[in-house]
C-alpha cells in the first residue's frame, strides 16, 4: 500500500464519527444522568494486576523456563483466547441493536456516512477495547515466550490466530447485531455459535465417533474449527499445527464474509429500511 | 414576544442566506448547481418543470396490511405540504419512503427527479428527515452530537464550529451547547433534533409531527422556525396532528386516510371542495338579523343562510369579486353591517368532513 494511500485510510478512520464513538465512547466516565462510572475502568485495572501478580509469580519457579512456557500456553489459550471469546461478542453484537433500540440508527443510516463506513466503524470500534487488553498483556506473553524459548514463528501463529479468532468474534458479534432487532437477541445468537465452536464442536465429534465408523482421524477436522483446538495446535511445539493453519485461513474468510453482507444488506437490501 | 422570536429568527436565516453556511455547504456539494441552500431569490436556478418531490401510484403492504394504496402527488420546490390523517392512515409510511427508509411494494417515488429507491444515497443528500419517534445520544453534550453528525455528513472539520453555533442560534440552543443531551427538556431535544436535520442543508424536510408533544411555546417556535425554512425556499413535507398549526403556513395538504389520499392541494381549493364553498360570517344589530337573512335569499350564488351563534352565515359559491353583491344587498336592504368576513379556514372542519376516521 503507497504511503498516500495508507494517510488516505489513516484520515478515513479519524474522520469515521461511527469509529470514534464506538471506540472511545464507552470510556467516556460518565452515564445517563451525569453520574461517574468507574467501575469498569476499576475492575479494569485489578484484572491487569491480578494477571501480572501471578505471571510474574509463577515465573520464579525452580524449573524456570518450563514454568514460563507454562505461563506462556496458559496466557495466550487461558486468558486471551477466553477475554475474546466472552467480552468481544457482548461489545460487537450490541453495536448496531443499541442504535434501533434508542431510535437512532435511522439518522445514521440517512448521513452521508456509506453502509461500509458505518459497518467498519461498528466493528474496528468493537475490537478496539480487547485489542487493547491484549497489548497490556503482551509484555507477559514476549517474556514468558523468551524464557520459555517459544520459537518465533509458533509465536507469530498463536499471535496472528488470536487477533482472527479476535476478527471473527467482531464480524460475527456486528452480523447479528445487523440480523436482529433485539441487543439480547444478537447476543444470544452469537454466543450461541461460539458455544458451538467451542463445545458443540467437541460433541460433534464425540458423537461421530461413536455412532459412525471413522476413525477419530477422519473426523479431525471438525475440531479444526474449534477455537482453542486451533490455538492449541499452533502452541503445541511437538505437531503439526494443522488445525492452527485450517482457522488461519478460515477465519479471515467468515470474518470478511460476514461483514460483506451486513455492508451490501445495509446499501441495497430491504431488511435495514424495514426497521 | 413573538415579534422579537421573529425578528431574532429572520436575523440568523439572514446570515444562512447571505452566504455564511454557504462556505460549509460548499464542501458539501458536487456543483454549484447542486447547492442545497435556496433563497427564493435562488428558486430560478431549479428545473420548474421538475417536481421537487413525486410520488407515483406508490403502494406499500405489510403482510396482510396494505398502509398506502397507490398514493399519486407531486410537490413544486418552496411548497409546503401539510399531511393529514388519522393515526394509521399512512402518513408515516409514505414520509418513510420518501426518506428512503421503506421500499414501496410497487410505483415509483422521486426526490428532484432521482428514484428513491434506485439511487438512495444521492436522495439522502438531499433531505433532511425528522421523525416523530427519535433518539439522540444520550452520553453526547449538545455540541458533540451536532459535530458528530456534521461528521456524518462529511463537513469539513474546519467549517463545523461555525455553523454548529449557527444551527443552535436557529434553534434557540446556544445556550445549551455545553449541556448534556440527557439533560434536555423534551422541547429542546425536538429542537436539537431538528437542528441535526438541517445541519446538511438539504433542499427537502420531510417532518412527521415535529410539535408533537411540545408545549404551547415550543410549538410556536418550531412553527416560526419551520415559517422561515419555507422563506429559505425548502420544499417541506409536514404531518401533524394538531390541523390550525398546519394552516398557519402549508401552501397546500392531503388528506390521507386508509393509505388513500382523499384529497390534496392548496388549503383554499380543498376548502372548496370540501364544503363546497366558501362561508361569509357576517354580524348586525339583533333586530336587523332577520331582515338580513330575508335580504340575501336572492342574491346570485348565495346556497344557504343561517343563524349560528348569533353571526349570519351565507353559504356562498360565489368569486371574491362576486362577494360584493352580498354587502351590497344587505346595505341596499337597511341591515346596519358591523362585520362581513369570510370564515377562516378551517381544517379541521374540512378533515372531519372528508375523513370517516376509518385506519387501515
Amino acid at each position: 500500500m503507497s504511503a498516500f494511500s495508507t494517510a488516505t485510510l489513516l484520515q478515513g478512520w479519524r474522520d469515521n464519527p461511527v469509529l470514534a464513538r464506538e471506540a472511545f465512547g464507552r470510556w467516556r466516565l460518565r452515564t445517563n444522568g451525569g453520574k461517574a462510572n468507574y467501575i469498569p475502568a476499576l475492575v479494569l485495572l485489578v484484572l491487569a494486576g491480578l494477571t501480572y501478580f501471578f505471571a510474574i509469580n509463577s515465573l520464579f519457579s525452580q524449573d524456570m523456563r518450563r514454568s514460563a512456557s507454562d505461563l506462556y500456553n496458559g496466557m495466550r489459550s487461558g486468558v486471551e483466547l477466553t477475554l475474546i471469546l466472552l467480552v468481544l461478542p457482548s461489545l460487537a453484537s450490541a453495536t448496531i441493536t443499541r442504535e434501533r433500540e434508542q431510535q437512532t440508527w435511522n439518522a445514521l443510516l440517512l448521513s452521508r456516512l456509506t453502509s461500509r463506513e458505518i459497518v467498519m466503524g461498528k466493528f474496528v470500534g468493537s475490537l478496539i477495547p480487547v485489542m487493547l487488553l491484549l497489548i497490556a498483556l503482551a509484555p507477559i506473553d514476549i517474556v514468558s515466550a523468551i524464557i520459555g524459548r517459544i520459537s518465533l514463528w509458533r509465536f507469530a501463529l498463536s499471535s496472528v490466530l488470536l487477533i482472527e479468532i479476535a476478527i471473527f468474534c467482531a464480524a460475527s458479534g456486528v452480523f447479528f447485531s445487523w440480523a436482529r432487532r433485539r441487543t439480547s437477541q444478537a447476543s444470544a445468537n452469537v454466543y450461541g455459535l461460539l458455544g458451538f465452536l467451542t463445545v458443540g464442536t467437541w460433541i460433534l465429534y464425540g458423537l461421530a465417533q461413536a455412532s459412525l465408523p471413522y476413525s477419530s482421524s477422519d473426523i479431525a477436522f471438525l475440531l479444526w474449527i474449534n477455537p482453542y483446538t486451533a490455538l492449541y495446535s499452533a502452541l503445541d511445539k511437538d505437531a503439526f499445527p494443522s488445525a492452527g493453519l485450517f482457522a488461519l485461513a478460515l477465519y479471515p474468510l467468515v470474518s470478511a464474509g460476514l461483514l460483506a453482507v451486513v455492508i451490501a444488506r445495509l446499501r441495497y437490501g430491504s431488511k435495514e429500511l424495514e426497521q | 414576544m413573538q415579534q422579537f422570536l421573529m425578528s431574532h429568527i429572520r436575523k440568523i436565516v439572514a446570515m444562512f442566506a447571505t452566504g455564511h453556511l454557504l462556505s460549509a455547504a460548499g464542501a458539501l456539494v458536487q456543483d454549484e448547481s447542486d447547492s442545497i441552500l435556496r433563497t427564493p431569490a435562488f428558486q430560478s436556478g431549479y428545473n420548474v418543470a421538475m417536481p421537487m418531490i413525486e410520488l407515483r401510484n406508490v403502494r406499500k403492504e405489510y403482510k396482510d396490511l396494505v398502509a398506502v394504496k397507490g398514493l399519486d402527488l407531486s410537490l413544486e420546490p418552496g411548497e409546503i405540504f401539510g399531511f393529514i390523517g388519522p393515526n394509521g392512515a399512512g402518513k408515516t409510511t409514505t414520509i418513510k419512503i420518501l426518506a428512503t427508509l421503506l421500499e414501496p411494494t410497487s410505483g415509483n417515488a422521486f426526490i428532484d427527479g432521482i428514484d428513491v429507491t434506485q439511487n438512495p444515497e444521492a436522495v439522502r443528500a438531499l433531505i433532511g428527515y425528522m421523525p416523530d419517534a427519535f433518539g439522540v445520544y444520550d452520553d453526547f453534550k449538545v455540541w458533540e452530537y451536532l459535530d458528530f453528525f456534521c461528521a456524518a455528513y462529511k463537513i469539513p472539520r474546519s467549517d463545523r464550529p461555525g455553523l454548529i453555533d449557527m444551527a443552535l442560534e436557529l434553534t434557540t440552543l446556544q445556550e445549551k451547547k455545553d449541556a448534556y443531551v440527557d439533560a434536555l427538556s423534551r422541547g429542546m431535544k425536538q429542537r436539537l433534533c431538528l437542528a441535526k436535520t438541517l445541519v446538511h442543508d438539504p433542499k427537502v424536510l420531510l417532518l412527521d409531527e415535529p410539535a408533537s408533544g411540545l408545549d404551547p411555546r415550543a410549538r410556536i417556535e418550531i412553527k416560526e422556525l419551520l415559517k422561515e425554512l419555507r422563506s429559505m425556499g425548502k420544499t417541506i413535507i409536514i404531518s401533524s396532528h394538531i390541523l390550525p398549526e398546519l394552516a398557519d403556513f402549508c401552501t397546500s395538504i392531503g388528506i390521507i386516510e386508509r393509505g388513500e389520499l382523499i384529497v390534496a392541494g392548496p388549503i383554499e381549493a380543498i376548502m372548496q371542495q370540501a364544503l363546497g364553498g366558501r362561508v361569509l360570517e357576517i354580524h348586525a344589530p339583533e333586530s336587523d338579523r332577520e331582515k338580513a337573512q330575508l335580504s340575501l335569499q336572492g342574491v346570485p350564488y348565495v346556497r344557504a343562510v343561517k343563524l349560528v351563534n348569533e353571526v349570519i352565515r351565507v353559504d356562498y359559491d360565489g368569486t371574491l369579486d362576486d362577494q360584493s353583491e352580498v354587502l351590497l344587498a344587505l346595505i341596499h336592504a337597511g341591515v346596519r353591517v358591523q362585520s362581513f368576513a369570510e370564515q377562516d379556514t378551517d381544517l379541521e372542519d374540512i378533515f372531519l368532513r372528508v375523513t370517516k376516521g376509518l385506519v387501515a
